[in-house]
């Protein structure tokens, strides 16, 4: 019964609840009213019977004072009419049966039912009604009227059939009208279910639920469509934070896949130079070694034949002297002094090319020291004008101190050299601070100087501002030390006035705590 | 000089060379007591009187003048051998070459030479310099004598 309950829709429920309670009611009403019909039918019937007992009594009182049964008899056949009237029997006082009326049934029994009094009793089927027969006060005998209650029960069936009827009729009308009402509740209901039903099968939340709806089930539509207008806003914010994430984890991934293209790129990049650089080095390497070997004969094999040349023109110079011209003689000066020059030649070339090739000893160098031991070794070259030198404290540097040495060797030889014309030589040792741990050392002269227009020349191999009939030299000094300072992370440069001397910078690192 | 002063191993490949050091060490009276080698191998047969030195009857060098580039053995070699060997080594080896390659320099001492001389261009200082050296080794330099020269 409840899972059957349980099938069953709202409509239906309803329906079936409404029918019940109705069919309860109907049927209670009826039942009462349908008793209390057959208790007033049945009162009816002893009264009427009762009335006909009296007049009965009150007619055939004088037919038992005269003995006289035929008149009693004629009295009791207007029983006739009363159908449902079986017998009459009167007694006497003695409860001898005095006359009869039989109109079916048995008969009259010969001994009275009842005493006396009125009253009356039903006996299966059957009523019995009794009333006394009195003549002024005294009680003769007593008429009994027998009768079957088949009015009383066609009255109950009648009864019962209109109540039926009207049962049904009541029945088909509250349907009716209960169908009718219900669906003023059920329609919100089944909308509200199917409404739920497309939201959780078709994500579809722009639906909502038909209203107006009256009471609770108004609140309620109206509560599921607040609802779910809440959820299709919450939705939306899904939808737009998700295709915005969406968006971003694109972008980010064209962006990553961008990247890694680039660093993919770079990658190849930095692994093609590194195949460059190692075969560059490679070629460098082989280059340094042969740049070495030849730079090992040229300083064995090229020095041998101008020692030759320049010894054995001595000798000759020794054993023939004396018989040669001073042309002759002249000649065998040039050449001698040809053979010099190119031994010096290749004595600054292999230096400067040694000072590209060889490590750097990194040390701290103390530049007083190395300054005053490379100025007396320079001073040895000067004229006869001795040179006035203004040595400032100078600071501990950082570097190779054999390639430093090269560097100040040139420099201060140079600033000799090119001060010699000059009435009083001065040359200038000094320094400046400057930044990212660097100094700057510059070394003045007041010498002949040369022109800035050549500026950019001086540094160059085997250039020369000079004649070298005016002063002796390579042209390889200042290239030398410009790649040493060069080695050194530091850089040179000069400035200089044509007949009023020359500055040389050269930056250095300075050391620690210097 | 006398021979008791013993005599000086000039090694050199180079005939010019060998005329100007000869020319160099004359004016010191020097020169009549060269004995001069043409390269490492030569030397060596001089020192251990092998080959064509096999009957020499001087005694050991007082000075070995050794060229450093030299076919067959260079000078470097030679200066191994000789100071490699307890029955050589007391002799003083000087290496003369046109060279100032830092690494000769350097392996020659780390080899144990005595003296390292640059032969320079000019003559007059080539003159000088051999001159000296010669003076040093041959002349002023006593050397310990282990090995007893014959002709003492």
């Amino acid at each position: 019964m409840k899972a059957l309950l349980g099938r069953l829709t709202i409509p239906h429920r309803l329906l079936l609840a409404n029918t019940l309670a109705s069919s309860t009611a109907l049927l209670v009403a009826g039942a009462t009213l349908a008793t209390l019909d057959e208790r007033q039918s049945r009162a009816d019937l002893i009264a009427r019977r009762g009335t006909e007992a009296d007049m009965i009594a009150l007619h055939t009182g004088s037919a038992l004072l005269f003995d006289d049964p035929a008149s009693a008899r004629t009295t009791l056949a207007v029983l006739k009419v009363k159908r449902n009237v079986e017998n009459a029997c009167i007694y006497t006082r003695t409860g001898r049966l005095f006359a009869e009326y039989v109109s079916s049934g048995a008969g009259c029994a010969p001994t009275p039912a009842f005493e006396g009094g009125p009253e009356h009793r039903r006996v299966g089927n059957r009523l019995l009604v009794a009333r006394p027969i009195v003549v002024q006060d005294d009680r003769l005998g007593v008429v009994i009227i027998e009768s079957n209650l088949d009015e009383l029960a066609a009255h109950g069936r009648r009864i019962l059939w209109s109540g039926l009827l009207v049962s049904i009729m009541a029945f088909a009308i509250g349907l009716a009208v209960s169908w009718r009402y219900q669906r003023s509740v059920s329609r919100p209901l089944l909308d509200l279910t199917r409404t739920a039903q497309d939201v959780s099968q078709r994500r579809d939340y722009d639906v909502r639920a038909p209203g107006p709806a009256p009471g609770e089930i108004g609140i309620l539509v109206n509560s599921f469509n607040e609802m779910l207008a809440q959820i299709q806003e919450r939705d939306h914010e899904l939808i737009a934070a998700k295709s915005d994430l969406e968006g971003r984890v694109a972008e980010r991934t064209q962006e990553l896949a961008r990247e890694l293209g680039v660093r993919r790129e770079a990658e190849d990049e930095v692994r093609r130079l590194n195949t460059a650089l190692n075969s560059q080095l490679e070629e460098v390497t082989a280059l340094n070694q042969e740049i070495e070997s030849f730079s090992y004969s040229v300083s064995h094999d090229l020095r041998a034949p101008l020692r030759h040349v320049s010894g054995f023109v001595d000798l000759l110079r020794e054993r023939a002297g004396d018989s040669l011209d001073d042309t002759s003689r002249r000649y065998l000066r040039v050449i001698a002094g040809g053979a010099s020059q190119m031994g010096c030649l290749i004595d600054d070339l292999l230096a400067f090319s040694r000072m590209s090739r060889v490590e750097l000893a990194q040390a701290e160098v103390p530049l007083p020291d190395l300054v005053e031991e490379v100025r007396q070794e320079a001073e040895r070259g000067n004229g006869e004008r001795p040179i006035e030198w203004l040595v400032h404290p100078l600071p501990r540097v950082r570097g190779d101190r054999a390639m430093l040495r090269v560097v100040f060797v040139n420099l201060l030889s140079n600033a000799v050299k090119y001060s010699k014309p000059v009435p009083a030589p001065r040359i200038e040792v000094g320094w400046t601070p400057g930044h990212n741990g660097q100094l700057t050392v510059f070394v003045r002269d007041n010498g002949v100087g040369f022109d800035m227009k050549y500026a950019g020349k001086l540094f160059g191999v085997f250039q020369r501002l000079h004649r070298a009939e005016d002063f002796e030299g390579t042209g390889i000094g200042l290239a030398t030390v410009r790649r040493i300072v060069t080695r050194h992370g530091g850089s040179v440069w000069a400035e200089s006035e044509v007949g009023r001397g020359s500055t040389f910078y050269v930056t250095l690192a300075r050391t620690e705590g210097a | 000089m006398s021979e008791g002063m013993g005599r000086i191993l000039l090694a050199e490949d180079n005939a010019n060379d060998v005329e100007l050091t000869r020319e160099a060490l004359s004016g010191h009276n020097l020169a009549n007591d060269i004995d001069v080698v043409r390269d490492g191998q030569e030397a060596l047969e001089y020192l251990y009187r092998e080959g064509s030195y096999a009957g020499r009857t001087t005694g050991d060098p007082i000075v070995i003048l050794l060229d450093l580039k030299m076919p067959k053995v260079d000078g470097l070699e030679v200066l191994r051998r000789v100071k490699g060997d307890a029955t050589m080594s007391h002799i003083p080896v000087v290496m003369l070459t046109s060279s100032n390659e830092e690494r000769d320099l350097v392996e020659s001492y780390r080899l144990g030479v005595n003296a390292y001389v640059v032969k320079p261009v000019d003559f007059a200082q080539f003159v000088d310099a051999v001159t000296k050296t010669g003076n040093f080794w041959a002349v002023l330099n006593n050397v310990p004598r282990r090995v007893p020269m014959p002709g003492a």
